[in-house]
């Protein structure tokens, strides 16, 4: 074969690569548009029906919650199109709180899906349906589910595992903590205070202060932030005590932690001298 | 008289909840979902109450709100964000802020603060 | 001998020619990949959810000024309207001439405050006064009237004077999108073993577009050919670049009109360098050497949305002064840190990808421009086999169409900003007609910069002279001039 021919075969598949990108631009833009439209009339749809389950006072099956339920089946949504607007709204006002909206859930079975998606292999899957558990306040029997992702290799998997076991057992959790051995990002503590404070429970004194026993350090570092965000002043020395860490990131945790409390000017020389 | 509220989110879902949330016989609610568009509002006509978003696209936060508030002099400001740290807070308090409600929000007790506001 | 020779040369280029083309092969499949697991990952980390944490990384925002007198006050109301719960503004104002200073005094109600010497944890040219606000709502507003000292003296003062966590580098210039800081710390936030010592996010061309009130409204195709091309070009070095260089923990260059640094790894190194042309670029191999140095797990990250936007060059006059001083910055930088190259010490950085910079970013126009000579050689003295010529010519050239269509459809369907049929296709002529248009422009320009370095002529940054945007009803284009010493 000589050179030309090949540069020949060269030129064609270049060509006929353009012609695909091409076709695949042109089949992305109508596809687009189709997608977007729809996805608008869902988010109405299912707006206009919530809306109504939050007018409704009563758990009754209403007639605009019957009408919800049908759109959603009859028109064939997916369940992550469907769940992606409940999420969106759910960022604004809390669903786990209202009953109307947990009738919604039973009735489109979408607690019966999210257990099965938890089950599936695809970490993606796995993580968003774990994610919209604890979100949705879905926790019936979804604890023992999840418990096994909470050491996942997975980071998002973990994480999330980790979160919703907070969610679902608020300061009981923070038995599982003195056990952590992988690393937390920022982000999962941020997560895990929040739900703590969200929470409905007070501080269990005695689960909080067997997670202080723990020697790892990811941990302190959680504990700190926890004892800062709840400016539990009585576990001041805790975080003083992580001054003389050899860990400087935990050493400027600590810091930022005392800023807040606003230590007395004595505690603070004793800081400095030290 | 009919009470007049205007509702201000850049999201034309949550704007439309909370407009339905608030409905009443007693209420005309008014909903704007751009900065374009409220600036204008406000200028030309005076609500019993403002339920706004902190963050809305195309201003600066706390001008947004001292804006709302100096063309809006006597009208109640519920601020309801997500930016709820307290440092955010107080200083909208500072710019004429009444009241803010952290999202996600609880509908029986907004409904609750805004009767407060308008009947009282 | 001379066949030999001959045939010598050719097969450097073939080899050459292949190298780049498969580097360019698995960048698109590395960038595909780091696009697919940004898109998953960044569900879980919703902006709004990042909105309301208490616990967030402080940013302080730092934007060097130089004479922007006829934009300054939009400038910083836009960067004020970032949406960001704890962060500052510093405007370092660079020894402008023009009224620029006294614009944000009357403006935003600036009065001096002490200053302490203390500050001054990097040197820097001499600052003159420092300004906040009296008013409330400025609160987190600070400006540095500083003498001139060029943009990288102009944010190491900003930096000492920083207290914040994070550093974010831009342009007070710079149209810096309202959730930008929302969606750049997410990595510091997901962080776990492996520090993230800088996070870039992409700039967009904004030439052309509607922008009210210093926020971008719409986005739209630049009108000329110039710029339409390098929003081209933006997207596939940043998109396809970037991003895979990112994935395999290659990424050497943030840009520096956009970039998020951890403010003690900053002062560790010492800034920026002052006397370096390309800061960015010197700044992240100084950092990422730094980190090897000290034997600490670490990455350099990239945002794959665009977060910023700024104007491009509209004449080749300014372009060809752009891109001679990106030419001389890059060989400054390589020349700087030559002691990287196949230096085992410094892993992959030495071994893999500081050899690529030099080989395919520094040495691509030197090989061009001798492969443009070898073929004038060919064509008035040995002789040219002209079938053969042309069709490696014109495979050459769709292979940059190739790759440039699949930057452009990867970015259109994955970002909404250039979504509409008419910008796609008019953002694909442009690429194809690029090799013939800019290309060679931007050969010469770099050419000449290393021409510069070599000889040692310097020309300083350069006139950028900007038209700045266009804000909406505003039909006078405004003019502004940037020299630098």
């Amino acid at each position: 074969m000589s050179l030309l021919i090949v540069i020949y075969i060269v030129i064609f598949s270049f060509l006929l690569s353009l012609v695909i990108l091409w076709l695949a631009t042109i089949g992305y833009i109508i596809k687009n548009k189709k997608k977007e439209k729809l996805y608008i009339q869902l988010e109405q749809g299912i707006i206009e029906g919530l809306a109504h389950s939050f007018i409704d006072d009563s758990i009754d099956e209403t007639e605009n919650t019957k009408k919800l339920i049908a759109y959603i089946k009859d028109n064939n949504i997916s369940f992550w199109d469907s769940a992606d607007v409940f999420m969106k709204v759910n960022r604004f006002i809390k669903f786990s709180n209202n009953e109307n909206l947990k009738f919604i859930f039973n009735s489109l079975g979408l607690e019966k899906m999210l257990k099965e998606k938890i089950k599936t292999n695809d970490w993606y899957v796995k993580t968003k349906a774990i994610w919209m558990t604890y979100e949705f306040g879905i926790c019936d029997n979804n604890t023992r589910l999840i418990t096994p992702y909470r050491n996942d290799d997975i980071t998002l998997i973990r994480r999330e595992s980790q979160i919703a076991l907070v969610t679902f057992l608020g300061w009981k959790s923070l038995t599982f903590l003195p056990y952590v051995t992988r690393p937390m990002s920022l982000w999962q503590q941020i997560r895990i205070i929040e739900k703590l404070h969200e929470t409905e429970e007070k501080l269990d004194i005695y689960h909080f202060e067997k997670a202080l026993k723990s020697e790892n350090e990811i941990v302190k570092e959680l504990l700190i932030r926890v004892i800062k965000s709840f400016k539990l002043h009585k576990y001041k020395y805790y975080v003083t005590k992580q001054l003389y860490s050899k860990n400087s990131n935990l050493i400027k945790v600590a810091l930022e932690a005392l800023n807040e409390f606003a230590p007395e000017s004595i505690e603070l020389k004793q800081i400095e001298i030290s | 008289m009919q009470k007049q509220i205007l509702i201000i989110n850049n999201n034309v879902g949550v704007s439309y909840l909370l407009a339905k949330i608030l409905k009443s016989p007693k209420v005309e609610i008014i909903v704007k979902n751009s900065y374009e568009d409220v600036t204008e509002i406000v200028k030309k006509q005076c609500f019993d109450l403002i339920l706004t978003d902190a963050l809305i696209d195309g201003t600066f936060m706390f001008e947004y709100i001292e804006e709302l508030r100096f063309n809006c002099p006597n009208t109640r400001i519920i601020v309801m964000s997500e930016m709820g740290q307290q440092t955010i807070k107080n200083s909208l308090k500072a710019m004429g802020m009444d009241y803010f409600v952290s999202l996600p929000f609880n509908p029986i007790k907004i409904k609750e603060r805004v009767s407060n506001y308008l009947y009282l | 001998m001379y066949h030999f020779f001959n045939s010598t040369i050719e097969f450097f280029f073939l080899c050459y020619g292949i190298s780049i083309f498969t580097i360019y092969f698995f960048l698109v499949f590395f960038a595909r990949k780091a696009i697919i697991k940004n898109k998953k990952e960044a569900v879980f980390l919703d902006v709004s959810f990042i909105k309301r944490a208490d616990s967030l990384p402080t940013i302080t925002l730092i934007a060097p000024a130089y004479n922007e007198g006829m934009t300054i006050v939009t400038n910083v109301r836009s960067l004020l309207s970032i949406q960001y719960p704890f962060y500052e503004l510093i405007i370092s104002n660079d020894g402008s001439k023009d009224d620029s200073l006294e614009q944000l005094i009357k403006i935003f109600e600036l009065e001096p405050i002490p200053l302490f010497e203390s500050a001054r944890e990097i040197d820097t040219s001499l600052v003159k006064t420092i300004y906040k606000s009296i008013n409330p709502k400025y609160s987190n507003l600070t400006v540095i009237d500083k003498e001139n000292g060029g943009r990288a003296d102009a944010l190491n003062y900003g930096i000492a004077y920083a207290k914040s966590n994070l550093i974010l580098c831009t342009d007070a210039d710079c149209i810096i999108e309202q959730d930008a800081l929302l969606k750049m710390v997410r990595p510091y936030l997901e962080a776990l073993d492996e520090e993230v010592i800088a996070c870039g996010g992409a700039i967009g061309i904004a030439n052309d577009s509607i922008i009210k009130n210093g926020i971008l409204k719409e986005i739209k195709t630049p009108k000329k050919l110039l710029p339409r091309i390098q929003v081209v070009e933006y997207i596939r070095s940043f998109l396809l670049g970037r991003m895979a260089w990112g994935q395999i923990d290659g990424l050497m260059l943030v840009s520096g009109a956009f970039g998020l640094y951890p403010r003690n790894r900053l002062l560790e190194v010492g800034g920026f360098d002052v006397k370096s042309i390309g800061e960015d670029l010197e700044l992240c191999i100084r950092l990422r050497r730094h980190m090897e140095d000290l034997k600490l797990k670490y990455k350099v990250v990239y945002i794959p949305e665009t977060l910023c936007w700024t104007e491009a060059p509209q004449t080749f006059k300014v372009y060809k002064s752009q891109r001679d001083r990106w030419a001389r910055g890059l060989w400054d930088t390589m020349v700087k840190h030559k002691g990287l190259f196949l230096n085992k010490k410094y892993g992959k950085m030495g071994k893999l990808f500081f050899p690529y910079w030099v080989f395919f970013e520094l040495g691509a126009p030197i090989v061009e421009f001798l492969g443009m000579l070898y073929i004038l050689h060919h064509i008035f003295i040995t002789g040219m086999n002209w079938p053969v010529a042309i069709s490696l010519a014109i495979a050459v050239y769709l292979a940059s169409c190739v790759f440039s269509t699949i930057a452009v459809l990867m970015y259109c369907t994955n970002y909404n900003h250039y979504s509409k049929p008419k910008m796609i296709f008019k953002l694909l002529t442009a690429a194809y007609v690029e090799p013939f248009y800019s290309h060679p422009v931007m050969l010469y320009a770099q050419l000449k910069g290393f021409v510069k370095k070599i000889f040692n002529i310097d020309t300083g940054w350069g006139t950028m002279t900007r038209t700045g945007f266009n804000e909406e009803g505003d039909n006078n284009k405004t003019d502004s001039s940037v020299k630098d010493i």
